[in-house]
């Protein structure tokens, strides 16, 4: 007869763990996120907020 | 107004087309997919007539405007291929393909080589899009691709309608209409064609966010900085310090160049329900040059494989050209790299940046098959293990970066 090993938790809680588990990973990406898109608006204040030249044209345009 | 070169275009595509997009994928969700053509007709024609307001030259006594260029260039193609697809349900021969294929890289000829053309983009800024000439538009370059692919297609019995809505969207889709990402007419009909969703409204919305922010990283941060504080100091006299120091900043710069601008256009395209195909995958960290051409400029290097190298290896077996495949695929290699590097434009160093590559990988499978491991045997020189494989991709790196260092047209001698 097969034995479940005793380190592994029933179905239903490894599925329950899994949920709560998950929310936390997903607001982790989603602040990781949220600080790299602000990080990026920050930059691009700091170099074009004080009237800097736009960005040069780009290569594969003049194509 | 170029396009995603200058904060007022972001403001202009996200206020009166991208905006109205979203918020109708959001009211609509559910609607047919003739709401979504609509949308990317509506947006295309908006989009096109702003990008394209100007001048086509002027150092043309001429007040044509590029928008007429554009439009007059779609309905010539759309006319090309409409009049191969009738025949193809009649006819069997093979030289209404062919012909038409000419009519359709005939405007992209006349703009590379009418010598009208070649002293109006000897008197633009280099490189920059104010140097079209009589016929040529931003993008005719990747245009002539999407027509050719669709020929093509057309000829093989792949495309059995089109319908010019569908045919102008795809050819002058403004998302990539200046430089791709080069998308291929059947898996854009596919979206074209695919019903619309709240859940997939919001993927999309979520991929373009991502795309777009790491467009504002790679081409207004990085770029900008590698531009304005490394290339712009180095000095123009040919040292050899100089030319290594040109040759890593160049390369990063037309990474996060080009990079930048197809997250661009890749994002723009998401908001339309469009999934236009990705242009790079970490292409610095190929291990070899022929893993490098499927990581850089994708959508080029695939329409190229598919398109040149293919069908010349399909037709020279066919007709016994060569004994040994090897023989023909070297000699596919070069056709096939050399014509990507005069699609560039008609300048030597692209045809050398073009041999270049085409000796690379030629060299590369010389290599490759010398060293190959037998089942008694292990490979001669070049192991599998981590170190052979960081090796391969400092070689490759450095390989590449020559490469565009000649592309670059910068004397290094």
């Amino acid at each position: 007869m097969a034995t479940t090993p005793a380190s592994s938790a029933p179905p239903a809680l490894a599925a329950d763990r899994a949920r709560t588990r998950s929310p936390w990973l997903r607001a982790l990406q989603t602040f990781g996120l949220f600080a790299y898109y602000l990080a990026i608006l920050i930059v691009l204040l700091w170099i074009y907020g004080r009237g800097n030249a736009p960005a040069a044209p780009f290569i594969y345009q003049g194509f | 107004v170029i396009p995603y070169a200058s904060f007022l275009y972001f403001a202009v595509a996200g206020l009166y087309v991208l905006l109205p997009i979203a918020l109708a994928r959001t009211i609509r969700a559910g609607a047919g997919a003739w709401w979504r053509q609509a949308g990317i007709l509506a947006a295309t024609a908006l989009m096109l007539a702003i990008q394209y307001s100007g001048q086509l030259d002027p150092n043309v006594p001429s007040s044509l405007r590029q928008i007429w260029a554009v439009l007059l260039y779609a309905a010539g193609q759309y006319l090309v291929a409409a009049a191969l697809l009738a025949y193809r349900t009649r006819g069997r021969a093979k030289w209404p393909g062919y012909l038409a294929v000419a009519l359709a890289l005939g405007p992209l000829l006349v703009a590379k080589f009418l010598p009208l053309n070649a002293a109006a983009a000897a008197a633009g800024p280099a490189g920059a899009p104010g140097a079209a000439g009589l016929v040529e538009f931003i993008g005719l370059s990747y245009a002539t691709l999407r027509a050719i692919d669709v020929l093509i297609e057309i000829h093989d019995g792949l495309i059995k309608t089109l319908s010019p809505g569908q045919y102008f969207a795809f050819l002058v889709f403004f998302p990539t209409v200046s430089s791709g990402p080069i998308d291929r007419f059947r898996r854009f009909a596919a979206d074209w064609h695919a019903p619309l969703s709240r859940t997939g409204f919001f993927e999309d919305l979520d991929g373009a966010v991502h795309r777009i922010f790491t467009g504002f990283f790679y081409k207004f941060i990085v770029a900008h900085l590698i531009y304005e504080r490394w290339l712009k100091h180095i000095p123009a006299n040919p040292t050899w310090g100089h030319s290594l120091s040109y040759m890593y900043g160049y390369s990063a710069y037309l990474f996060f160049d080009f990079a930048g601008y197809s997250a661009f256009a890749i994002g723009f395209s998401f908001l339309l329900g469009i999934h236009t195909p990705e242009n790079f995958a970490r292409p610095f960290l190929s291990r070899n040059i022929r893993e490098f051409w499927t990581r850089w400029h994708i959508t080029l290097s695939f329409w190229f494989r598919d398109f040149v190298y293919m069908r010349f290896l399909l037709f020279v077996f066919k007709k016994r050209w060569f004994r040994n495949k090897h023989s023909a695929a070297y000699l596919a290699n070069l056709l096939t790299f050399g014509l990507m590097g005069f699609w560039h434009g008609t300048e030597p160093r692209y045809l050398v940046y073009g041999v270049y590559h085409a000796a690379l990988v030629t060299g590369h499978d010389l290599f490759a098959r010398w060293n190959k491991p037998h089942p008694d045997q292990p490979a001669r020189i070049w192991g599998s293990g981590w170190p052979w494989q960081a090796a391969g991709i400092l070689v490759t790196l450095h390989a590449v970066c020559f490469g565009f260092l000649i592309f670059s047209g910068r004397r290094f001698y």
